[in-house]
């Protein structure tokens, strides 16, 4: 490796470094005030069954092969509410004030 | 901006390799700029940051500003929702806090939590409603059978907030935030497009909703004639309210991420250790999924004006 190639490559790896220390700013300020409990206890389980998947809706019934679904163990005679933000059709929600 | 890792080569180094050493160079600035999907950052400090990006100063009681996962897994949710949402972070050197981004927009945060009272190791997320006064609003929690869980306190940068659970249970948190909250946009691909309630009771609830938030409620019939609950304030529609199907599941509030395609992000969500907690059947165009920790939220593919 002649001297030129040296001072090149040394040249290229400061401006590396000079783009890696421009990169890592950010301020110095640690979350150490960012919590949720402080000791109180309000995480754990959605319920007895948690969110997992409990009988039985006739939840997809033309579902593609490859997605995995929890078994159906039972039907239920209720009717599926609307679930996700309603389309209105372009229309809007009516009024709030 | 993030700090990326460049493994020693095995190579030696030499004139030959400079256009490589450019590339990396090229792509390292190209990384520090925001490239989704790329691996995450490990090692970078940094404040928690307001809910909107730019101080508007102008509050908007009732819609929810922010949403929060807290999870044993902070690592692991950050691979989760970095493969399939394309979403990038920024962690704090503790590893216990990240902020995470989808195109420059701030999404939430995540939050590292151990619940070893309860011995859970579950993630939930989180959603923040912004109303006028904190400490009213929970005092008015309590009058109404709820629970506060963390006392309202200020956070830095992001406001004065209070953890709480509602009369059945379901857990949110209430913020005034600093600076004021996000402007009204429209959902964005990958970002939050709503929140729902899930509630045995969705009477109630919006009754206790509209005590604590100030909340207006309207039953709507959408387009396909179909009924469902309303939450609004200021004019807006905020939040929606759902009759819990289930048996065993307690009431919840859900965030709903808007995805362009239910299907393909399903088999995303799958193959990257999360689950499908429910789906309508056919062409599904809402669904109900669960990350690798088990934390609940809501995707939709809906066309945004």
């Amino acid at each position: 490796m002649t001297v030129r190639t040296t001072v090149a490559w040394l040249t290229l790896l400061t401006l590396l470094l000079l783009l890696c220390s421009s990169c890592e700013s950010g301020g110095n300020y640690r979350n150490a005030n960012y919590r949720f409990g402080g000791g109180v206890s309000f995480g754990g389980t959605y319920g007895g069954y948690a969110w997992r998947y409990r009988p039985g809706y006739p939840v997809y019934p033309g579902r593609p092969p490859d997605i995995d679904l929890p078994d159906i163990d039972e039907p239920i005679a209720v009717p599926l509410p609307s679930m996700g933000m309603p389309d209105m059709g372009g229309g809007d929600f009516g009024d709030f004030d | 901006m993030s700090r990326v890792v460049i493994r020693a080569s095995k190579h030696p180094i030499g004139g030959r390799c400079l256009p490589v050493l450019l590339m990396l160079a090229a792509l390292f600035v190209a990384g520090c700029e925001g490239t989704p999907g790329e691996q995450p950052d490990l090692n970078i400090t940094r404040p928690v940051s307001p809910v909107s990006p730019l101080p508007t100063e102008t509050w908007r009681p009732g819609m929810v500003v922010w949403a929060d996962l807290v999870t044993p897994d902070l690592a692991g949710a950050v691979e989760f929702y970095s493969a399939v949402f394309d979403w990038r972070f920024v962690i704090s050197e503790d590893q216990d806090y990240a902020e995470a981004s989808y195109l420059g927009e701030m999404v939430g945060s995540f939050a590292l939590y151990h619940d070893d009272a309860e011995g859970s190791d579950e993630g939930r997320w989180l959603i923040s409603i912004s109303v006028s006064n904190v400490d009213a609003a929970a005092a008015e929690v309590v009058r109404r059978g709820g629970e506060i869980i963390v006392a309202p306190e200020d956070l830095p940068n992001r406001g004065r907030y209070t953890l709480i659970r509602d009369a059945e249970g379901a857990l949110c948190m209430l913020l005034r935030a600093k600076g004021g909250d996000p402007a009204e946009q429209a959902p964005s691909r990958h970002n939050w497009m709503w929140a729902e309630l899930f509630s045995r009771n969705p009477g109630q609830a919006a009754a206790f909703y509209g005590a604590v938030v100030g909340y207006r409620s309207r039953q709507v019939v959408d387009k396909d004639g179909a009924k469902y609950l309303v939450l609004g304030l200021g004019g807006k529609a905020r939040a929606g309210v759902v009759a819990l199907p289930w048996e065993g599941v307690d009431p919840n509030w859900v965030p709903c991420l808007l995805v362009a395609d239910v299907i393909e992000t399903l088999r995303k969500v799958q193959d990257h250790g999360g689950s499908v907690v429910f789906a309508a059947g056919g062409d599904p165009e809402y669904a109900l999924v669960a990350d690798q920790n088990g934390a609940v939220f809501a995707i939709q593919e809906r066309e945004m004006e």
